[in-house]
């Protein structure tokens, strides 16, 4: 057992181009820690680093109290599970987990005793002398973390270890590995570019992109705390919506305003928004922070956005609509909606503010630029009455330009 | 109604079925003129007794009871063995080897190696063997003259066309043929997984458990495709012996391969029923070569489709694994 | 026309042109063409085989006479020449050894282009400093007496050795020569294999004690290629074997040898015995299928018998006609100052009437290779046994020619025909 510290981490190509830039990552001792980002972020070298089949070109690798950039892959007491399983093809399931037992000169005798066990424990215990090819995918995923159990290492690397499989299997493989971990407690370190899949293991998500860390954080804070609008757009099924606004503080809050509309926001973001009046900002609305203003009880106590469908996509228990929202940008909602709701018009959605959020206009590096408020702090929407919409409270209507809207409406 | 569609249909098929034979007919063509009259003519002339031109005569089965009471077949069989085997245990090691080495990640100058070490297979053999045939010369010989610079004891008149003409072909093919294999084995290693590679590592595995248990599983369906492709190329061996023996069969027929006997025997004593025997000897061997190499590289493939994809989700994957049934898939 | 020798493509043309100048339709002027050997050999083995036309008139080299004339007479693929020869007179106009390679049965079906005596080239540079006669020299034993103060390091230590006669147990051709010369040989009349012969046995008991006894006298270098030239030139041989076309040879490859060579009559078996022996040999034939044969017969007399293509044959290529009233010419007198100024047109003209007769059978070559083999065997035994004389070889030669006869006739038996067409042609082939 043994906790993982990466600090100063750079990888750069031969060409010089930066992989990893800067990376600095504590995992705790016995955490489960997955590394999230799009491909291309990094994520992949990062592991590879700790598991020692890459170099970094600078920083420091410590696994427990041990620097090990310089330790060869098979002395860092490490087991790693890779996205191809990794079997070797001509070696029974027996053989395949014994060896790595094998390459330790442990006797034959108790190499199988020991693999049989581990075996049984991932229920391969009647595959012993399949061969991989004899195997379904989620069978030779169990091969490959059965041999990398047996080794009892410090640190699991798993490598996308669920990607090649179909969605059923990954699913209760995903139950399997966490399970796994309860069990056996082993800090592990896990790469994948599905967000669902660190949602649902992770203790600790670590959001990855361009080589450099965004969040670190719990599944609950990447979720309901992005740290910035990259990590908002890219943790989220749907993703995120985005429209540019400016702030406008005053006396009685703040506001938004954007294209064609202005929107009155909480009251408990009005502190957090004061130092950036005038500055010009992103508001984030999940699509789920939408509903049919027209099915509220008590549309009265709603903020609502215009949105013009496009298209609709039936899902189920909710509906996608798909289409334009304020500021003309591409907007998508997720409605419970007991009745259908026709392409081609306008709908009036109200707003959950507790699923929107506020991001400053980084000058550079746009998508890191930091959250300024939004998410679960902001008071529930049935508890906010100062929330009028502004069609029906003309004294908290600040239009934008001198058109009167009584909704924000489309541009278009 | 139905009936005169029907007959449309069936002219319209009738049409295209005349066209496709009509397309193919060059083809037919050429291979029945070229391959099956020939290998008809093989067989017949196997059976008979030729003597001059224009005349034969049905003997039967008496050429391969001939060919296989024949000393001197079983001499050139054996001397061909012995090259083949030559071939087969020394060149491709060595090749592989090379190819291992080329291999390695950061290597300098990798394709000027490549392009050295396989530009002899560009020489054509003729040229090789006149080549050789001077640099294995007694006292003259390049490779004599250096071997006795080194070794004051060497006999400068070693005389390798004569009694060590085995060896001399063996070296001759090496210095042509290990190049080209060497590529066949590069490609080969491409191919294998590079995870399995690092999983191995991982575990721990020495390097010639990482070769044994990595990439000579993956190589194996090139490697002994190249194993069949050295062995029927070796046992075809003719012009190499031809031209370092001048057309002769060596001191005490130690240089007499199989083909280079179907040569006398038809070629040079006109015994063309004899030298169809031969042949037909010849193509049964390698055809039991080649079906050992099917049956071969068919076990090593279905043992390697497991090692699933690499690198990268492919999608096309995806129901290839949901379609095998999770008991198993014998 | 189809010929295989660059050398006699430049030599005809001349010929040609006269004949094709007095011919007064297209349909009897010649067409002269320049193949390799091997060409010649594959396109008119596969007009034989088809009976398709092929050139009407075919110069062949004496190694395809196996195949051509293999079969029943009516079945050879070349024109009977026979009653031409008989009609012309042509039988006793040229050297009877001539014939026989080109025969079958008695039947002639080429037209000879040549004789091809053979004599021995020796360094007359060294062997004069030396103060040696080699007109002392009748056979072989005198050979090795008189010129063995010449032999440097017969121990067979390196580079400085030097030998006395280019021989080596690979050399078929001169292994085919020695025992022809000694009466022997590798087919007899009839074309059967007669490798039992004693004479077979004492000439490669001889070669395996001069390449391979105790003090050898005799070593390899190679005829056709630089490294042999070389050694030519270095004097690592005294004496090599050459029939007249191989001084042309030398002439045009290795001009460096020029006034350092003599020729010799070849050391004879035994006093009195033949000094020469042969390598080699070219016909002119007219296959089966040529359309106007009287018209190619009068052109083929006019090629090769006429005294213009016997002068530049000789002046141009070294090689003396068959033709024997031909041989009067003052052209065969000239001193040739590339061997020392001698006559060496009328030396080997002296030795034409000895040249022993060769015949053809398609089992010639697996004959010769089983020669060969025993030669081989002979050899091995002489090494081991540190051989000082030949009286112990040859037994050895003896038992190694009885396997290689069997060998051979079991190839022979195996053949139906061959054994019926012998049995029908053995009391006939003896009265020609």
């Amino acid at each position: 057992m043994a906790n993982v510290r990466l600090t100063n981490l750079c990888k750069r190509f031969a060409n010089g181009a930066p992989v990893l830039d800067g990376v600095n990552i504590e995992v705790p001792d016995g955490a489960f820690c997955v590394l999230l980002g799009p491909s291309g972020c990094g994520k992949s070298t990062l592991l590879r680093i700790v598991a020692g089949l890459d170099d970094a070109t600078s920083g420091d690798v410590f696994i427990g109290a041990q620097r090990a950039n310089e330790q060869s892959p098979k002395d860092r007491n490490i087991a790693m599970v890779f996205q191809s399983y990794a079997l070797y093809p001509h070696l029974s399931v027996l053989d395949n987990i014994a060896f790595p037992l094998e390459a330790r000169g442990v006797s034959r005798k108790e190499r199988r005793a020991r693999a049989a066990k581990v075996a049984e424990s991932v229920q391969l215990g009647a595959l012993l002398e399949r061969k991989p090819a004899q195997l379904s995918g989620g069978q030779r995923q169990r091969v490959a973390l059965a041999r990398a159990i047996i080794r009892e290492p410090a640190v699991f690397l798993f490598d996308e270890p669920l990607s090649n499989l179909d969605a059923a299997m990954r699913h209760a493989m995903r139950v399997e590995l966490r399970a796994l971990h309860q069990r056996l407690g082993v800090t592990s370190l896990y790469v994948t570019h599905d967000q669902e899949e660190a949602l649902a293991l992770a203790d600790r998500i670590v959001v990855l992109s361009g080589g450099r860390v965004q969040q670190i954080g719990t599944p609950h804070e990447v979720y309901h705390a992005p740290a910035n609008r990259f990590v908002a757009s890219f943790v989220g099924t749907p993703a995120m919506n985005f429209v540019r606004c400016t702030v406008r503080a005053h006396a009685s809050g703040a506001s938004l305003a954007f294209e064609g509309g202005v929107l009155q926001v909480p009251e408990s973001w009005a502190a957090s928004l004061a130092p950036h009046d005038a500055a010009t900002c992103w508001l984030g609305v999940r699509p789920t922070a939408h509903r049919l203003a027209s099915e509220l009880h008590d549309v009265s106590l709603s903020a609502t956005l215009a949105m013009r469908v496009a298209s609709t996509e039936m899902q189920g228990d909710y509906t996608d609509l798909h289409g334009t929202g304020p500021g003309g940008m591409p907007w998508t909602a997720r409605i419970r909606s007991a009745h259908p709701v026709a392409a081609g018009g306008l709908v009036s959605l109200a707003i959950d503010f507790r699923a929107c959020h506020v991001f400053a206009d980084g000058a550079g590096d746009a998508q890191s630029a930091p959250r300024l408020c939004g998410g679960a702090s902001t008071p529930a929407l049935a508890q906010s009455p100062s929330f009028a919409p502004q069609s029906f409270a003309p004294p908290t209507f600040a239009p934008a330009t001198s058109a009167p809207a009584s909704t924000m409406e489309p541009s278009r | 109604m139905m009936a005169p569609s029907a007959s449309r249909t069936a002219a319209h098929t009738a049409s295209r079925d005349r066209a496709a034979w009509l397309l193919l007919a060059p083809f037919l063509a050429l291979v029945v003129v070229f391959t099956l009259w020939p290998l008809a003519g093989a067989v017949l002339l196997a059976g008979q007794q030729t003597f001059g031109p224009g005349t034969s005569r049905f003997v039967g089965l008496a050429n391969f009871r001939g060919v296989l009471a024949d000393p001197l077949f079983w001499q050139a069989l054996q001397n061909t063995i012995v090259f083949t085997l030559g071939s087969v245990l020394i060149q491709l090691p060595i090749a592989l080897a090379l190819a291992m080495l080329l291999n390695q990640p950061g290597l300098k100058g990798r394709s000027f190696f490549r392009l050295v070490l396989f530009s002899p297979v560009m020489v054509g053999v003729v040229y090789v063997g006149m080549i050789f045939f001077v640099l294995l010369q007694k006292r003259t010989g390049l490779i004599n003259q250096l071997l006795a610079m080194l070794l004051p004891s060497w006999d400068i008149n070693f005389a390798w066309l004569e009694h060590w003409i085995m060896l001399a072909m063996i070296l001759a093919s090496l210095w042509q043929y290990t190049g080209f294999n060497m590529v066949y084995f590069l490609a080969a290693l491409q191919s294998v997984p590079s995870e399995l590679q690092e999983a191995a590592r991982i575990d721990g595995a020495s390097w010639w458990k990482r070769f044994r248990h990595v990439t000579l599983p993956a190589i194996i369906p090139v490697g002994s495709f190249v194993v069949l492709l050295s062995i029927i190329g070796s046992f075809q061996i003719f012009e190499l012996p031809f031209i370092l023996l001048q057309g002769n069969a060596g001191v005490d027929n130690k240089g007499l391969t199989i083909v280079g006997y179907l040569y006398q025997t038809g070629f040079q004593s006109g015994d063309l029923g004899y030298a169809s025997a031969l042949g037909w000897v010849i193509a049964l061997v390698l055809g039991v070569c080649a079906l050992a190499q099917r049956v071969l590289s068919a076990r090593a493939e279905a043992a390697r489709s497991t090692s699933a994809p690499r690198k990268a989700p492919a999608p096309a994957l995806a129901p290839a694994l949901a379609r095998q049934p999770s008991g198993g898939n014998p | 026309m189809w010929t295989f020798a660059r050398m006699h493509a430049e030599l005809y043309a001349p010929a040609v042109e006269r004949w094709n100048a007095k011919q007064p339709t297209a349909a009897t002027r010649i067409d002269l063409s320049l193949l390799g050997v091997l060409a010649v050999e594959q396109r008119m083995m596969s007009a034989f085989l088809s009976g398709l036309p092929s050139a009407d008139l075919i110069e062949a080299e004496r190694r395809i006479a196996a195949r051509a004339f293999a079969g029943p007479i009516e079945a050879v693929g070349f024109l009977d020449l026979t009653d031409r020869i008989e009609r012309d007179g042509l039988r006793d106009k040229i050297n009877p050894s001539s014939f026989t390679p080109w025969s079958k049965s008695g039947r002639v079906f080429g037209l000879p282009h040549d004789v091809h005596p053979m004599m021995l080239a020796y360094r007359a540079d060294i062997v004069e400093a030396a103060g040696i006669d080699v007109s002392t020299i009748k056979t072989w034993d005198d050979f090795v007496r008189v010129l063995s103060p010449l032999l440097k390091n017969p121990d067979g230590s390196r580079r400085d050795d030097r030998m006395l006669l280019n021989l080596w147990e690979t050399q078929i051709d001169m292994i085919e020569a020695l025992t022809l010369q000694a009466g022997g040989g590798a087919i007899d009349s009839k074309g059967l294999p007669m490798l039992e012969h004693e004479a077979n046995a004492r000439a490669i008991s001889h070669i395996a004690l001069w390449t391979r006894g105790a003090s050898p006298i005799a070593a390899e270098v190679a005829y056709f290629d630089g490294t042999g030239h070389k050694l030519m030139r270095d004097g690592f041989v005294i004496a090599t074997f050459a029939p007249d076309w191989m001084c042309n040879f030398w002439r045009k490859e290795v001009p460096q040898l020029a006034g350092k060579l003599k020729l010799m009559p070849l050391p004879a078996w035994d006093v009195g015995g033949a000094r020469t022996s042969v390598w080699g040999g070219t016909m002119l034939g007219i296959p089966r299928t040529a359309k106007d044969p009287d018209a190619l017969w009068e052109f083929a007399k006019h090629l090769y018998l006429s005294r213009e293509l016997a002068q530049e044959l000789y002046v141009k290529g070294d090689i003396i006609t068959p033709v024997r009233e031909l041989w009067d010419d003052p052209v065969f007198d000239a001193p040739d100052p590339f061997f020392g100024g001698q006559r060496k047109g009328r030396m080997y003209i002296e030795l034409a009437p000895q040249v022993p007769e060769r015949f053809s059978s398609p089992f010639g070559a697996l004959a010769l290779a089983r020669l060969q083999s025993a030669t081989s065997e002979v050899c091995a035994a002489a090494r081991e046994m540190q051989a000082t004389s030949i009286e112990p070889l040859l037994p050895i030669a003896r038992e190694a020619l009885r396997r290689a006869q069997a060998d051979t006739m079991r190839h022979v038996r195996r053949n139906r025909f061959f054994a019926e067409l012998s049995e029908q042609s053995a009391p006939a082939g003896g009265a020609p």
